[in-house]
């Protein structure tokens, strides 16, 4: 078990240094000098170049091979900074990207888990209901409804919701992570603003920035959701025509005992499967409910920074992104194991 | 419909060759089941609709996309939902002389107008051919390069297999709409290849009329995004079948290992590649609608649907909801009829099913 | 083992069903959250209630000894009460999007520099609501005879917002900073760019065309500009934003970063920078060491709300407190609003379609005027600008209409003068597209902004009008559009072809403001269109000594500009800007840029 875990945990290297190199490759290859970029058109020619000496970006790409250190290269400082936690500045605002990304990191995340448990709990729940009562015109609208929302362009549904809840009866509000009035007296320890409220006790925080989540991280839960929901009702429908669950009911056990300890129980192993894919996708679809709800995270400031060719943000920002998505796909591929007794590690 | 191994019938007729009887079968089963599913038949049903509507559309009513204005009625409730004396107004005000001021009929602007007073039921259904056409287009794409890919990794194997799985791990790694974010924006830039082919084709005769530079460039990249996916299928579905009897007999006669290759592991992974392009699909549109949302994928006028909501955005605040309402309904209409298609493809193709 | 699972598993379930129970319970008390805030806002608020009861709402230069005391009292609740936070709201602006700096010299973005008015005041300022000049950080200014030489006679008793004071030597800093490629402290190398400075004076220090030679400090507070040649204007070009003075020690300090999310800025201004939190906002608190009336709020929270309707629905919302640069058919929406106010300002900017006189056809004066006539002005401000503006023969606003020439062409719309033009210069069906320098052919470009701008709303639908008229007579074009950072280095490179939407709100009230900025040297570089006559006649406008003789050369030259037709003026549009009705003390500058000082809001 420890040796799977240590070959997994290995195995994300060689993925990691070819994001590493697809990242940085992909970003050499756009047209333009990066001293232009910083320094505007207008800049002049001694101004650039010296830029380009700070930035060391004069330097061969991949290996030297012009004399002196072979690994004293463009991509090997990327990568040994990036390891050690430099990523850089701003090539447009100069400011240092850890820096955001320590702000805006967590804000992402913070949308993307509270939507997961809204799909993991509503989905679970929806599909456990429509599998007992199959058939039934409540099955029937469910699975329809979950049709509707595996379709659903998440950026239309967002602008739908902002409209109907903030715009027409202003139940809540349209964008921000909290009201001005409380982030002002507010001092955030981890950037999540929900966590960070119950830490300082100002449970006015947490509440409002609940208030705040709930559009953005519903819009971001719906195809999640509705991808949960169908597989628990297929997997609850498959579970439950066993024999075991035969043989439970048989027994004389109550019809919810059955269900929830039996079913559900051996139910939830491939719908574990279908959570961690969705982790992806969360991460994904928050580039587009964060631009919708204009929610400071990290998918916004990565298509800000593409925009405006910001490519050092785009640099380790995507290299960060991609580090945590293959991190807890593997973390969640392991983890199956804890769900599942039958899967064997060798 | 020749069945026996002749050269010559294979390349006219791939997915028949081969497996004697049994494919045909297949497929007819795989028919009848697909026709007496629910969710197939619905399926079918959206997709056809939507065909036919990208068919008939630009023949019925050619939309010259700029001329098509009328400013003295911008931005109007769907017209259903107008009083008389609006209808009316609006019959007056109208810059379109041809009507001599008649009174508006309540089906004259069922989807309301935009901003500069075009009528948004046309502009919606002119969506149609363009979305089904990008989506397609870039499903045929990924799903070329990537079987390409796949099945040239599981077959030859070795060092190329390593690279080429790790190079698809790699992209799968990243969040696809993000990738393909970074590559629209790429390829958007005048000095790249990809930008002066967009240019070439925009200017197509007919494909022109769908594709706009960056619309293209958008396509290619939900493309690309899409490679690693197939070429994973078609990766499996060699490996699986190598170790097959007839796989290793054909070996055992002799035939060539390309030729095996094509026509025999080609069409046996047939199946999940097909079910996998239906689905593919609506995500392709959805996708390309989103670049489009975010600016990056159609510029107006063209009336592809993202684009068109990425203006409609703009009315959200000022409380005009039928601009963004229609062509999000379209978007999720289409990609429910592929998603349906192919759901109940899988079901009427899947082999546990059949057994 | 496993039974252990399950029944952490269970307890997570129920943890997890208890979260999602409390969402709608959270929705449902949607109005009851703010109603339970609010008593502990009010609770330790003794200063709330002492600003509510003296905020006058008469005009605000009268209460002289009103304000201070009024502000005072809210001054030390904050240092008193801490920890309670909330002892005075602050007021809630939206912006139109993020600043890419706060260094004022750094910066010609609107959007920036609305925040470092409140920063970092310049030498001159201007009074409310015009453009007349008035004493700011210096309080008298005297040129020698030919206005090559100023001196300026500095405010006594000012520190910057880090404690230093402010005096001669920090302006020469300044101005060395802006002026002196080679300064010490200007950090060039690292990222800044002072752009301004061309567009203005010409170029930097040693250039040909600069205009600026040197500037020193007489004495203690004594500052004296050498020119190259007479700038009468020089008062106005120095009131303008972009000329804020900082702090020496904290731009010493910043280096680069100086501006930057994680340093701010700092100035003398009415406000402190106190946080900027990246992508969402500006916080700026008061000044309590303000040399002149200080703030009526406590503090100023800048939003960053780059689309126009979001910053409507968040003012209809009650979110924010005022905002510019709404689109035109929101004027109708606000109005209806017992809520909400519209705030009036003179147009004082110029919307305008460029084309790139590099290009062919429209190195073609009849091309040119082709396009001006296929364009229907009218449609244009009755479509995308409500009808509310004037249609522009002109690039020079009303404000400086004595500066237009009598007898303008006005190019009015007339689609069938248009073919005829086009047909003579050899394009009788049209065409759709654009030859380079470098004889590649293009499909034609229209570039349309990203952004909403006081004088173009809302762009991308004055560009499909746009492409719709010049259909009409045969020309086809493509549409295109890039971030706007982009777009404008673009621009000023001269990297954008074909048409070109863009505009200009004026900085101080000077005609080369609008003229030479367009028509000069720089325009060159940007579109191709190079006269030096226009150059020569401008440049002696500029220079003239009596306002009689400014006035005929700028008519001559603006003749001249107008038989070129480099670029089209289209429209001069008031600004929308909207706030609630509780708020009193705003008078927006034509300019776009004023102290938020005199603002208060009753919340």
């Amino acid at each position: 078990m420890a040796g799977y875990i240590l070959r997994r945990v290995l195995g994300i290297i060689p993925v990691l240094l070819g994001i590493s190199l697809l990242v940085f490759t992909l970003i050499r290859t756009i047209p333009g000098d990066f001293a232009i970029i910083a320094l505007g058109e207008r800049s002049t020619p001694e101004q650039r170049a010296a830029l380009t000496k700070r930035l060391k970006l004069d330097r061969p790409l991949f290996l030297n091979f012009e004399g002196g250190n072979v690994f004293d290269s463009q991509y090997i400082s990327f990568i040994t900074n990036f390891v050690q936690g430099d990523f850089g500045d701003s090539l447009k605002n100069q400011r240092a990207i850890s820096k955001e990304l320590g702000e805006r990191f967590p804000a992402t995340i913070e949308l993307s888990l509270v939507s997961l448990l809204i799909a993991v709990v509503l989905g679970v729940s929806a599909g456990v209901i429509s599998a007992m009562r199959r058939g039934s015109w409540l099955d029937a609208s469910t699975m329809l409804i979950a049709l509707l929302g595996v379709s659903m362009p998440i950026f239309w549904l967002g602008l739908m919701m902002q409209y109907l809840f903030g715009v027409n009866l202003k139940w809540l509000p349209l964008s921000q992570r909290l009201d001005d009035e409380l982030r002002r007296t507010f001092t955030p320890i981890t950037n999540m603003y929900v966590l960070d409220g119950l830490l300082r006790g100002r449970l006015d925080i947490t509440l409002n920035a609940l208030k705040h989540l709930i559009l953005p991280s519903v819009a971001l839960a719906t195809v999640p959701l509705a991808i949960i929901a169908r597989m628990t009702r297929s997997a609850m429908l498959e579970v439950l025509s066993q024999d075991f669950i035969r043989t439970a009911r048989a027994k004389g056990l109550r019809e919810r005992t059955t269900i929830i300890r039996h079913g559900l129980r051996n139910a939830l192993i491939p719908v574990a499967t279908v959570i961690g894919l969705q982790l992806g996708f969360l991460l994904g679809g928050a580039v587009l409910t964060e631009s919708v709800f204009g929610w400071p995270g990290i998918g916004t400031w990565l298509l800000q920074g593409i925009l405006s060719r910001d490519y050092f943000v785009v640099q380790s920002g995507v290299m960060f992104v991609a580090l945590v998505f293959v991190v807890v796909n593997t973390i969640v591929d392991i983890s199956y194991g804890f769900f599942d007794p039958r899967i064997q590690y060798k | 419909m020749a069945t026996t191994a002749q050269p010559g019938t294979d390349r006219t007729d791939p997915t028949v060759g081969g497996l004697g009887r049994k494919p045909r079968s297949l497929w007819s089963d795989a028919r009848r089941r697909l026709f007496s599913s629910t969710v197939g038949r619905i399926g079918m049903a959206i997709c056809s609709f939507l065909i036919a509507i990208a068919i008939i559309t630009p023949l019925v009513k050619p939309l010259d996309t700029t001329l098509n204005r009328d400013t003295p009625n911008k931005l109007r409730q769907p017209s259903w939902l107008m009083s008389d004396e609006e209808l009316v107004t609006a019959g007056e005000v109208s810059g379109d002389r041809t009507r001599n001021d008649a009174p508006w009929t309540t089906f004259e602007r069922p989807f309301g107008t935009d901003q500069l007073g075009r009528d948004l039921f046309i502009r919606v259904l002119h969506g149609a051919p363009i979305s089904l056409t990008v989506g397609m287009a870039a499903v045929l794409l990924s799903v070329f390069f990537g079987s390409l890919l796949g099945l040239a990794a599981g077959f030859i194997g070795g060092v190329f297999d390593t690279v080429s799985t790790w190079v698809m791990d790699i992209m799968l790694a990243f969040p696809s709409i993000l990738l393909a974010i970074a590559l629209t924006a790429i390829s958007n830039d005048p000095r790249s290849f990809s930008y002066a082919l967009g240019e070439k084709i925009s200017n197509m005769p007919i494909l022109g009329a769908i594709f706009d530079t960056p619309l293209f460039n958008a396509m290619i990249a939900v493309a690309i995004v899409e490679i690693p996916i197939f070429g994973r299928i078609a990766r499996a579905a060699v490996i699986s079948l190598r170790g097959q009897e007839y796989v290793t007999a054909a070996e055992a006669l002799g035939v060539k290992k390309i030729r095996i290759l094509f026509r025999h592991i080609l069409p046996n992974s047939l199946t999940p590649i097909l079910v996998q392009m239906t689905l593919s699909i609506a995500t392709a549109i959805t996708s390309v609608a989103a670049l489009g949302f975010l600016g990056l994928g159609a510029q107006p006028p063209r009336p592809e649907w993202g684009s068109m909501l990425s203006t409609a955005r703009d009315y959200v605040g000022t409380g005009q909801w039928w601009y963004a309402l229609f062509p999000g309904v379209a978007i999720m209409l289409t990609v429910l009829g592929f998603n349906l298609l192919g759901d109940g493809l899988r079901d009427a193709l899947d082999p546990r099913l059949k057994a | 083992m496993s039974m252990s699972f399950l029944g952490r598993r269970k307890r997570l379930l129920a943890l997890l069903l208890t979260l999602v129970l409390l969402i709608p319970m959270i929705a449902a008390c949607g109005s009851g959250d703010t109603a339970t805030t609010a008593p502990s806002t009010s609770g330790n608020a003794t200063a709330t209630t002492g600003t509510t009861a003296t905020d006058p709402t008469a005009a605000p230069t009268e209460d002289a000894s009103a304000a201070p005391t009024a502000t005072t009292a809210a001054a030390d609740a904050p240092t008193a009460a801490p920890a309670a936070g909330e002892s005075d709201k602050f007021l809630v602006f939206g912006g139109s999007g993020e600043p890419d700096s706060l260094d004022s010299m750094d910066t010609t973005t609107g959007t920036a520099l609305i925040v470092t008015r409140q920063l970092q005041e310049s030498l001159l300022g201007f009074a409310p609501g015009t453009l007349e000049v008035i004493p700011e950080l210096a309080t008298e200014w005297t040129p020698n005879a030919d206005a090559t030489e100023w001196t300026f006679k500095l405010r006594e008793g000012v520190t910057f917002h880090d404690g230093t004071p402010f005096n001669a030597d920090a302006v020469v800093f300044n101005f060395q900073r802006l002026f002196e490629p080679d300064f010490e402290f200007g950090f060039r190398a690292e990222g800044k760019k002072y752009s301004i400075v061309p567009d203005i004076f010409g170029g930097y220090a040693g250039e040909a065309e600069s205009a600026y030679k040197s500037v020193e400090a007489v004495d203690e507070n004594t500052v004296k500009f050498t020119l190259t040649r007479p700038v009468p204007l020089l008062p106005n070009y120095l009131a303008a934003s972009y000329f804020g003075i900082s702090a020496p020690e904290a731009v010493k300090a910043g280096k680069e970063k100086y501006g930057s999310p994680e340093f701010g800025g700092a100035g003398t201004g009415p406000f402190k920078f106190e946080r900027w939190d990246a992508g969402q906002s500006v916080t700026l608190v008061r000044n309590e060491d303000y040399w002149g009336d200080k703030a009526k709020m406590p503090g100023v929270v800048v939003r960053f709300i780059s689309e126009a309707p979001q910053r409507l629905a968040e003012l209809e919302a009650g979110a924010i407190d005022f905002t510019v640069n709404l689109s035109a058919d929101s004027r109708a929406k606000i109005a209806s609003s017992a809520d909400l106010q519209v705030v009036d300002l003179e147009p004082f900017n110029i919307a305008y379609l460029s084309l790139n006189m590099n290009n062919k056809p429209f190195d073609d004066i009849r091309v040119r005027q082709a396009v001006a006539y296929a364009i229907d002005k009218q449609e244009i401000l009755d479509t995308s600008y409500s009808g509310v503006g004037s249609v522009a023969d002109d690039f020079l606003p009303d404000g400086l209409a004595d500066y237009r020439p009598g007898d303008l062409e006005s190019y009015a719309y007339d689609p069938e003068k248009a073919k005829a033009l086009l047909t003579e210069a050899g394009y009788p069906d049209g065409f759709s597209t654009m030859v380079l320098t470098d004889g590649t052919e293009l499909a034609l470009e229209l570039w349309y902004m990203p952004v909403s701008r006081p004088y173009y709303p809302d762009a991308k639908s004055v560009a499909e009008l746009y492409a719709a008229q010049l259909e009409d007579v045969g020309i086809k074009v493509e549409l295109k559009t890039e971030d706007w950072g982009v777009y404008l280095d673009n621009w000023d490179a001269g990297a954008k072809n074909g048409m070109v939407m863009l505009g200009w709100t004026g900085d101080y009230g000077d005609p080369n403001n609008f003229l030479y900025t367009h028509f000069g040297p720089g325009n060159v570089d940007e579109a191709g269109y190079s006269n030096p006559d226009v150059w020569k006649l401008l440049s002696d406008a500029g220079a003239a000594t009596s306002p009689a003789e400014s006035i005929a050369l700028f008519q001559q030259a603006g003749k001249l500009i107008n038989a070129d037709l480099p670029r089209i003026p289209i429209v001069h549009a008031p600004p929308v800007l909207a706030a609630k009705q509780s708020l009193t003390g705003w008078v927006p500058n034509p300019t776009g840029g004023e102290s938020f000082a005199p603002i208060s809001v009753t919340k």
